[in-house]
């Protein structure tokens, strides 16, 4: 592979890094491995799988179309549940960014000791600068390649020396034991939910056109798609896997940012602490950059604005204006005092309860011949398409009711 | 279905109503008792006052989808409210998890305490992560000290106030302490993780 081709993987690391392995993951995937140990590692492939057919599908749409994918929504979809969409996707954008601005800042905290309500402006300050000054492809490789920092988990997943054996298990559904079915399944819909995350296809298929993308880029999008969401989904297993083997036998349930970190700075020391904190600061960081591009992308493609990162913020005021107002909603959100980690848990819940109003409109897109031509769905594709928007409907039709018959998880 | 299973309609209309009745007090930031439920139940089901018109909802042009964001909408903006609840008064169940809660920040602490003690960690992360886990630590024990329980559930209650009292201050110390008391205070957090352990199982 050329240095060209690694670097043009970079929207796919990113979205991954900052979609996959958010503020969300880091809660859900660790809360999910000291309740339940291995036993739900099967889930994130479930979900890997899902992002990886579903962001294909809405790469492949706007490589043809040269069109986003809310574009797209509006004019299938009509005015009116165009814009239910539209208002939707924006709330859960927002409860989003707001929790991963919080966890920005309490990730700069536990490097710098500082405190907690001056680093939220100082927080939103550095990633408004940043996407300000920065270009879309140097967004994409900065956050990128230092969320890598992540992979810490890794290497302290494998230096906990787990029962290979039981990790295996893992990947096979089954019954379950360690919680209750409500509970297990409330993880179910957290961990799926924090995969297939709607803000990820609109920041992935708009990413498309601002990488200038087309029919002759449809293999990169193949495989910037399988190994950016593939690279995610191991950093969840690996989250998984460590809160099992440390957390679980000590009756450890994390509830702060800083419980993951402790798992890589106690089987890989200073450095491995570092690593984790760096990369989570920078997975964070991506993802309230995603989050608040993806409610500029969405208003702008509705309302037919001029949008992008290539045109020059006075040429694209609007959209400009709409990821400054939604960082400024974010910080107003979290100054007010609500606990970052409570809202992860609360904004993972409300997107998977908008995930059908993003789906599907791309499944009809991706597998209409008239527009897509050659490039339409193909039989596997619309076959797991078709799979997973089932599986979709479910999990959003039981969110709710999960969440609070469980408690938020807690039985 | 009812009779499939050796019930009467009524079982299955009153299971129904508690549910309902649940899943509405826990929207609520302070949780009604049995009692003040009830006496809410009673007031619903008097008559209305003369003259007052039916306010059954019309949902008129709304599609699916509109009712649906709508929904999305209200139900974060009452469970963020929920969430700013607090206090009252403490069963089993919530007891237990408070003895749960305990043993996590506590057997976190432990692992932390002994992390510092093996130069594992810097000193700004042990310094702050010591000092949220003491903060909650510190609501755990105000909690405790300030709910109120059944006379048969007061011993244990107490027990988890101290406990909690002594957890806070642990992990208070651990982000000033000398190498020797890192050591003691990893063992007395990882004593009090297991005395909460034992806690919540004697509450199942």
């Amino acid at each position: 592979m050329t240095l060209k081709n690694v670097l043009a993987v970079a929207l796919g690391i990113f979205a991954a890094i900052g979609g996959f392995v958010d503020i969300g993951d880091l809660v859900f995937d660790t809360q999910a491995g000291a309740t339940f140990g291995f036993q739900l590692l099967w889930v994130v492939v479930v979900g890997v799988v899902g992002i990886i057919v579903y962001s294909e599908m809405c790469g492949r749409v706007s490589a043809v179309s040269e069109r986003p994918v809310f574009d797209l929504v509006r004019e299938r979809a009509g005015f009116g549940a165009g814009l239910s969409t539209l208002i939707a996707s924006e709330f859960v954008n927002l409860m989003t960014c707001a929790a991963e601005v919080g966890g920005v800042a309490l990730c700069l905290k536990l490097l710098s000791g500082l405190p907690y309500r001056l680093l939220i402006p100082l927080g939103v300050l550095g990633l408004v600068v940043t996407c300000w000054v920065l270009p879309f492809r140097w967004i994409e490789r900065v956050f990128g390649y230092l969320g890598l920092g992540l992979l810490v988990f890794v290497v302290a997943a494998i230096k906990l020396h787990p029962d290979w054996g039981q990790v295996a298990h893992g990947f096979v559904p089954g019954s379950h034991s360690g919680g209750s079915l409500l509970v297990y399944l409330y993880f179910v819909v957290g961990i799926l939910g924090t995969a297939m995350g709607p803000y990820e296809v609109y920041f992935y298929s708009s990413g498309v056109v601002e990488d200038h993308w087309s029919l002759k880029d449809l293999g990169l999008n193949k495989v910037t798609a399988i190994i950016g969401y593939a690279l995610g989904g191991t950093l969840a297993i690996a989250l998984i896997i460590v809160a099992a083997v440390l957390f679980l036998p000590s009756g450890i349930s994390p509830q702060f940012l800083g419980t993951p970190a402790l798992a890589a700075e106690h089987s890989v020391g200073q450095v491995g602490l570092l690593l984790a904190l760096v990369g989570m600061l920078f997975a964070v960081g991506g993802a309230a950059i995603e989050t608040s591009f993806a409610g500029a992308y969405s208003l702008a493609q509705f309302f037919g604005w001029k949008w992008g990162k290539k045109e020059r913020p006075a040429a694209a005021s609007r959209f400009t204006l709409s990821w400054l107002v939604i960082f400024a909603l974010a910080f107003l959100v979290v100054m007010s005092g609500y606990d970052p980690v409570k809202l992860t848990e609360y904004s993972v819940i409300f997107s998977v309860v908008a995930l059908p109003l993003t789906y599907l409109p791309i499944l009809l897109v991706a597998n209409d011949r008239a527009y897509m031509g050659e490039s339409v769905n193909g039989k596997l594709a619309n076959f797991l398409g078709g799979l997973y928007f089932a599986v979709i409907v479910a999990i959003a039709i039981a969110a709710i009711p999960l969440m609070l018959l469980t408690n938020g998880g807690q039985g | 279905m009812a009779r499939k299973h050796g019930l009467t309609l009524a079982e299955i209309e009153d299971w129904k109503e508690k549910f309902l009745l649940g899943a509405e007090n826990a929207f609520r930031s302070k949780h009604l008792d049995e009692e003040a439920l009830r006496d809410e139940q009673i007031k619903r089901l008097e008559p209305p006052p003369r003259g007052r018109r039916s306010s059954a909802p019309s949902h008129g042009r709304w599609g699916v989808s509109a009712r649906l964001v709508v929904a999305l909408v209200l139900g974060a903006v009452v469970l963020f409210g929920a969430g700013c609840g607090g206090g009252g008064s403490l069963g089993v169940k919530a007891l237990s998890q408070e003895a749960k809660s305990l043993q996590s920040l506590a057997a976190e602490g432990a692992l932390l305490a002994q992390d510092v003690a093996a130069g594992k960690t810097t000193r700004v992360y042990a310094r702050v992560h010591s000092s949220d886990l003491s903060t909650a630590a510190s609501q755990s024990e105000a909690l405790l000290k300030a709910a109120e329980t059944t006379p048969t559930l007061e011993p244990k209650r107490n027990q988890l106030a101290v406990l909690a009292a002594r957890v806070h201050v642990d992990l208070e110390r651990l982000g000033g302490a000398s190498t020797e008391e890192e050591r003691t205070i990893g063992r007395e957090l990882q004593a009090a993780a297991q005395e909460s352990q034992k806690i919540s199982e004697e509450l199942k």
